[in-house]
């Protein structure tokens, strides 16, 4: 077995142990077993043990920190959530929490998987030390912010239930599910729809043209999507307005807590990552700063997460509006982190699937 | 060797008779010598607590068992023996162990699934122990009822929610707050209710208490109580901002503490939350400060829904947990079947005619041909004759004991000397049995 195979069996199965690892978190919700959440941490460790491993086999087998391609930065977004939630739990009671961060930790690495590449020698402009320096202080801040979102969304939750003590959980949670399945049923169905190409007579643009076949696959996906939110919705719904499922999800001080710390810990390190690449780009093509899609979105990353420590140090903001504006920032890091990449061309597009 | 059971509890006595019923150390002492003294009862172990009084005897005969210890019981706490024998159970055997373990795992108790019992339970014992009122029995059963209200409380939820309407509201304080330790408390009116909450609060850690009351000074006594500070009743306005934790529970016909106030008191925090509990009738409380940010507000509605919420799913698990009972009376009674003397007896046979034959074949195997048929029969009789001179004693005295106090200790000895019974788990319980 060569280097290269077991980095690869080593990773798919820190991913597979991951998955594993956030089931015992979710079963740990639904019945509040302590033994559960002990298994899950040892998973877990074990999981990110491979996973460090799988890391260092690339970097020697690469001869470069693995931090070059869209696999080797998911794997260590990844890694990143996972150091951060073992430590978050390690000094507060968010084992809840596990149910929401691991599966999204094994979702960033298995989509690792989706674009996984051996490894390769290094593009002429990454090769600098400070690519492993920069990357590895982005990841992390991202990783930070991936727990921020976890334990505001469980705050959102958590609240909800104590304002409402129980009363009309279950609609709430079927109606919201549904509408959320609804769109992206639709959205799965559009993507599914080939529509044909036609250009306009008289506009002279490109319109699309759709089939019957095509209405079937969007109305399909959008009617499957619906259905699984419902039951979703009522599954979740019911387990939700017991007695005493409060008690499951930590208390509204803790989460409020570490979704702050995560952000108060991110937000310096999102800042480094920032002028270390700045510095970097000064070296590599002899500016500080270009309005390049990356780092116009960083930009606005940063401005945002500064934002939410304004609110939360100058005006006192904590509670639910603080968790929301934690659990939309992993959507403004999803943008910058991968939308930049994936679907914008850009200086940083070496980092993409291609 | 009858196990047997005698008792009142909160559902078969009126709170007046189980008063005079109860028993102190000292009454535990005397009942105990006195019972021991008739010569049909071998081992006692009384338990009593706030909602009940048992003796559990181990008597000779059944009938011995009830009277005995119902005269003994009305006698010592001085109440006619028609009113006791009114509200008195009697169980044996079997139903007299489930019905301890019932009690053990709170199955049995005025409040399904409270952790006291076990504690009380195990302090009976001990003090019986102490005054070596028990013997292989009841230690027996005692220590495995420990075990079985322990199994209960872990493999069941049955402990896990509360069911009073004040220990559900610092169980949702805790829901906002990790921590009640260092957190204050405002009290909105001195009245019970507000008193036995503010003292869950303290057994969780909270230090500072602001009473407020119309009448000053029942503000200023209660303040005194929880070691905190009486303020008159119009300034609660001002000591809003301070509080983690509001507790109302006034008389007073409209709302004290209104939307507005507690919106401009929140904002004086920081946005800190505040966790209002509402236990007047009519409410003390806009519902409407349930809408503000960060503040939480619970009613005596609210309270009480989850209390019964909770209480049925209690009632569920204790359905779980009468499985477990009836798993653990069955462990027992297998122990129990092991000690009667006649079993054993045959067992012991068994065993040595075992040896006997095996040693017979092997040393008449050695002769080859030489042996007459005479010759063969006079080395079998010389075997048995040794069997049989071996074991009369230990068999007669195994009978005789059966109906002694501490005769089971013969039967436990006989069995584990002779290694009569194969099951391991069984061996291992037993040599706890002999420790202390």
């Amino acid at each position: 077995m060569d280097i290269v195979q077991l980095e690869q069996i080593l990773f798919i199965a820190a991913v597979i142990t991951y998955l594993v690892s956030g089931g015992i978190y979710i079963w740990y919700l639904i019945t509040r077993s302590e033994k559960a959440v002990g298994l899950a941490t040892m998973l877990l460790i074990m999981a990110i043990l491979a996973h460090t491993l799988a890391m260092g086999l690339r970097w020697y087998s690469s001869g470069h920190a693995p931090m070059s391609d869209l696999y080797e930065s998911l794997s260590l977004f990844g890694w990143g959530i996972i150091l951060f939630f073992l430590i978050a739990q390690r000094f507060y009671p968010v084992q809840a929490a596990g149910a929401l961060v691991v599966p999204t930790a094994f979702l960033v690495t298995s989509v690792a998987l989706v674009f996984y590449k051996g490894p390769e020698a290094l593009a002429p402009a990454l090769q600098s030390y400070w690519l492993w320096i920069h990357v590895t202080i982005a990841m992390l801040s991202y990783g930070l912010f991936a727990l921020s979102f976890g334990a505001g969304f469980f705050y959102i939750v958590q609240e909800y239930l104590l304002k409402k003590n129980y009363r009309n959980v279950l609609y709430t949670f079927v109606l919201l599910l549904a509408v959320l399945g609804l769109v992206l049923g639709l959205w799965a169905g559009s993507e599914l729809a080939d529509p044909a190409k036609v250009m306009d007579p008289i506009s002279q643009k490109v319109g699309n043209e759709y089939a019957t076949s095509d209405y079937l696959k969007i109305v399909g996906g959008g009617l499957a999507g619906l259905l699984l939110g419902l039951g979703l919705g009522f599954v979740s719904g019911k387990g939700a307005s017991k007695p005493g499922f409060t008690n499951r999800l930590p208390s509204l001080d803790v989460l409020d807590e570490v979704s702050y710390r995560g952000i108060a810990f991110g937000f310096p390190l999102l800042t480094i990552g920032i002028i270390t690449g700045a510095i970097w780009a000064d070296q590599a093509w002899g500016r500080w700063w270009g309005w390049d899609p990356k780092e116009t979105w960083s930009l606005i990353t940063w401005l945002y997460y500064g934002g939410y420590l304004h609110t939360r140090l100058t005006m006192g903001w904590r509670g639910r509006h603080s968790a929301v504006i934690a659990v939309i920032g992993l959507i403004m890091v999803l943008i910058t982190y991968l939308g930049v990449n994936l679907f914008i061309s850009g200086l940083h597009s070496y980092a993409t699937a291609a | 060797m009858h196990l047997a059971v005698l008792g009142i509890n909160h559902k078969t006595a009126p709170v007046e008779l189980r008063e005079k019923v109860s028993l102190n150390d000292d009454k535990c002492g005397s009942l105990s010598r006195h019972l021991l003294d008739d010569v049909g009862i071998s081992e006692v172990v009384p338990l009593s607590t706030c909602n009940r009084t048992e003796v559990y005897v181990v008597a000779s005969r059944p009938e011995v068992g009830r009277r005995e210890v119902m005269t003994a019981l009305a006698e010592i706490s001085q109440v006619e023996l028609r009113d006791l024998e009114e509200c008195a159970y009697y169980h044996e055997g079997e139903t007299a162990i489930s019905h301890l373990y019932r009690v053990a795992g709170s199955l049995d108790s005025l409040v399904v699934g409270e952790a006291q019992i076990m504690g009380q339970i195990k302090e009976a014992y001990h003090a019986a122990h102490e005054r070596e009122s028990t013997s292989v029995l009841l230690n027996r059963l005692f220590r495995h009822s420990l075990e079985v209200g322990k199994r209960v409380r872990t493999e069941t939820r049955i402990g896990e929610n509360p069911v009073s309407v004040s220990s559900v509201a610092v169980d949702m304080a805790r829901k906002v707050f990790e921590d009640l330790e260092g957190r204050t408390a405002l009290l909105v009116g001195a009245g019970k209710m507000g008193e036995l909450t503010a003292t869950h609060l303290v057994s969780h850690g909270v230090t500072s208490f602001i009473v407020s009351n119309r009448t000053l000074s029942r503000a200023e006594e209660m303040a005194e109580k929880l070691n905190g500070r009486a303020v008159p009743f119009e300034e609660i306005n001002d000591y809003l901002p301070m509080a983690d934790i509001v507790i109302s529970s006034t008389g007073a016909p409209h709302y004290v503490l209104r939307k507005g106030e507690v919106e401009r008191a929140i904002r004086r925090r920081h946005n800190r939350p505040i966790f209002f509990i509402d236990i007047a009738v009519p409410r003390d409380i806009d519902p409407g400060v349930n809408d503000v940010y960060n503040a939480f507000l619970y009613d005596i509605d609210d309270l009480n829904e989850v209390a019964a919420a909770n209480a049925a799913q209690r009632e569920k698990e204790a359905r779980k947990a009468e499985v477990i009972i009836t798993e653990e009376v069955n462990d027992f009674l297998h122990w129990l079947s092991s000690l009667d003397v006649v079993p054993t007896i045959t067992a012991l046979r068994e065993m040595a005619d075992k040896i006997k034959d095996g040693e017979l074949e092997k040393t008449l195997a050695k002769f080859d041909a030489d042996l007459t048929d005479k010759d063969i029969n006079r080395i079998e009789a010389l075997a048995s004759g040794i069997v049989n001179k071996m074991l009369h004693s230990p068999t007669v005295e195994l009978k005789r004991a059966a109906n002694e106090r501490g005769g089971y200790l013969y039967v436990e000895s006989m069995r584990r000397l002779f290694k009569l019974n194969g099951n391991k788990r069984k061996e291992r319980q037993k040599s706890d049995d002999f420790k202390d």
